[in-house]
């Protein structure tokens, strides 16, 4: 194995996207460290407007221009930093080595063109035709399950359910055999059975290498779906680690909430756990660690500073007063 | 499909038959045609006598069925100013009404929709800012004066083009050019409004994410979505060129429609504006129906039933 094969897929260091508005600068994505490996899912999950869109956009190079700018990070794709290429040549690396599945498949999908021409177009525009590009198209429709596929290619995005469109969208992200697939919040419009048949579906294509960042707000699918997983607040990541070691011991408040927030089938009935407060003003985050208004461990070390990120060997964690492995948050 | 053809072709008929019995009301109100047709020294009993030979002493309802009854054999009847039947009169003055339509329309659209496509992709910008700045001069410069300007400059003083008649496509510049300025101005704007609407959308960015270049972006999957609105807005201009060109036709001596309409108007020669008005409106029914199955074509979740 030589060195770039033991590098990671993506690896993502100090991530910084501000959006400069007339109202101030929002830091959507505030100094971001990950990493994907090749046949990885890694979740990335977190509240509204945590920066999580953000940090996928960012490693397309399309963070909407000209109010959203990546200020500084390195985003390295197999040893290239794709923050260095020209936007020529980031064009390449877009649908070819990098898809994303977007969050609404009902307006993602152009409704004007036949969904053969949509998936087809990616094939055409990087080259990636060897032998029909029509064999091709219905092949990558085969792959995501879409029944008939030979004759839908002709058909029109409306004429398709919500799942089948979401499958169209997958059908497109992995039509040139991409190496990394972001997918932003894909079932989050889809109804649940749906949303199980879609998850099976990612599994599926992670066989093999493809590495996938999962971004979802849903701890449920991270939990069914993801090897390891980044927990976002307010732009930074302050958790991260296996979904094992995380779900079941989070270091850091925040991620003790999140997993005390979702409900649990057969436990006792009772008010369901909700942080307190509201996520803080993009604008203007809280100084020190940004979590700390809402955390009922806050002490003045808290109030001051952010903390760097720590790690206990497991899970790598940003916070002055980390949990001892106990699921809870209320002292 | 075929039934909604139908169902379209019935509408249609509807609408020319009213907007005939429209055209024929408001043509008798204008006044008494005779009055402009006779010499002054005409007697009561001459005046009468030429009345009976139009038909024109008959009751209205009258007047209309006999109307109705020639138009259903082609006959659309003679015109009192020039003594000739009606239709080929008109007929003959349509080519020159299209090619001047026609022309401005390719100069309006063509500057209208790159214009507005380039403003949306960058509003701000200076095609933004420049293309407005022309866009409210075309609108708010009489065409009259416009014509004249052009007439001086080009005809005149750079002699590049002839300042009147219609026998070549030189013929055609000036005359398009100060009609279609107008219309340039609106198709601008529907062009940047209805862009910037799907600029927006998620397959724009699904577009971006495929690896498209931006240029492909716009022109296959926004401009495509942009369509309708711009669409519409082109049809309604061309109808109105057609026949709403009289002050072009009159500055340019261009031998159009709408100096024909107006002119029978004037004269109040019932025969001829019946029949011009009627040529119109078919036109007018005709462009409806075809922006219609074009729609279609546009956007494919439009079903014709």
């Amino acid at each position: 194995m030589t060195a770039a094969e033991r590098a990671p897929l993506l690896q993502v260091r100090d991530l910084r996207t501000y959006f400069y508005t007339r109202a101030g600068v929002v830091k959507a994505v505030d100094g971001v460290d990950f990493a994907v490996q090749r046949g990885e899912i890694v979740g990335l999950v977190g509240e509204s407007g945590s920066g999580k869109s953000n940090v996928c956009l960012s490693i397309l190079n399309l963070v909407p221009k000209p109010a959203g700018r990546i200020v500084s990070g390195e985003i390295v794709l197999e040893g290239t930093n794709l923050l260095g290429l020209s936007e020529r040549a980031m064009r390449t690396v877009r649908g070819r080595d990098v898809a994303m599945i977007l969050q609404d498949p009902l307006s993602s999908l152009n409704p004007v063109f036949t969904v053969g021409d949509q998936v087809g177009e990616a094939l055409r525009v990087h080259g990636r035709v060897s032998g029909d590009l029509r064999e091709r198209v219905i092949g990558a429709l085969q792959k995501v399950h879409i029944p008939g596929a030979s004759t839908r290619l002709r058909d029109y995005p409306h004429q398709f359910s919500g799942g089948m469109r979401q499958r169209v969208m997958a059908a497109i992200a992995i039509s040139c055999a991409p190496k990394l697939l972001l997918a932003d919040e894909p079932t989050t419009a889809l109804d649940v059975t749906i949303q199980a048949q879609f998850l099976q579906l990612m599994r599926e294509l992670r066989e093999g290498d493809l590495g996938i960042l999962y971004v979802t707000h849903d701890l449920g699918v991270v939990a069914q779906l993801c090897d390891r997983v980044l927990v976002m607040y307010a732009g930074q990541i302050v958790e991260s680690g296996t979904v094992e070691q995380v779900f079941h011991a989070p270091r850091h408040p925040y991620t003790a909430a999140l997993i005390s927030s979702v409900p649990v089938l057969g436990a006792k009935r009772r008010r369901l756990y909700q942080i307190e407060g509201q996520p803080p003003n993009p604008l203007a985050p809280p100084a020190g660690c940004r979590f700390h208004p809402r955390c009922p461990q806050a002490d003045d070390q808290c109030r001051a500073a952010m903390p760097e990120p720590a790690t206990d060997g497991n899970v790598t964690y940003r916070c002055w007063h980390p949990l001892n492995g106990r699921l809870s948050v209320t002292p | 499909m075929i039934r909604y053809i139908l169902q379209r072709l019935g509408q249609s008929i509807i609408t020319v038959w009213g907007i005939s019995i429209v055209v024929f009301m408001l043509a008798r109100l204008s006044g008494d045609p005779l009055l402009l047709l006779v010499p002054p020294e005409a007697t009561k009993a001459e005046v009468e006598q030429i009345r009976r030979a139009y038909s024109l002493d008959k009751p209205l309802p009258q007047q209309y069925l006999t109307y109705v009854r020639g138009v259903l054999r082609g006959d659309f009847g003679t015109s009192l100013r020039f003594n000739e039947p009606a239709l080929p009169l008109v007929l003959k003055r349509l080519p020159a009404s299209l090619r001047l339509a026609s022309a401005a329309m390719v100069i309006s659209a063509g500057i209208g929709i790159t214009v507005g496509v380039l403003s949306a992709a960058r509003p701000g910008g200076w095609v933004d800012r420049f293309g407005k700045a022309f866009a409210m001069l075309g609108q708010s410069v009489p065409v009259f004066w416009l014509g004249i300007i052009l007439i001086l400059v080009f005809g005149v003083r750079l002699r590049w083009f002839p300042t009147s008649g219609s026998e070549t496509w030189r013929h055609l510049v000036l005359p398009a050019a100060a009609l279609g300025w107008y219309s340039t101005a609106a198709m601008t704007r529907i062009t940047r409004s209805a862009m910037l609407d799907v600029l927006d959308a998620d397959y724009i960015r699904l577009a971006h994410i495929k690896g498209l270049h931006p240029f492909k972006v716009i022109t296959k999957h926004a401009l495509r979505n942009a369509s309708i609105p711009i669409v519409t807005l082109a049809s309604l201009q061309f109808i109105a060129l057609i026949n709403g060109a009289v002050v072009t036709e009159t500055i340019f001596a261009w031998p159009g429609m709408g100096r024909l309409m107006v002119d029978a108007v004037f004269a109040r020669d019932f025969p001829l504006v019946q029949t011009a008005v009627f040529v119109a409106s078919i036109l007018f029914v005709a462009t409806n129906f075809a922006v219609d199955l074009l729609y279609g074509y546009l956007n494919p979740r439009i079903a014709y039933t």
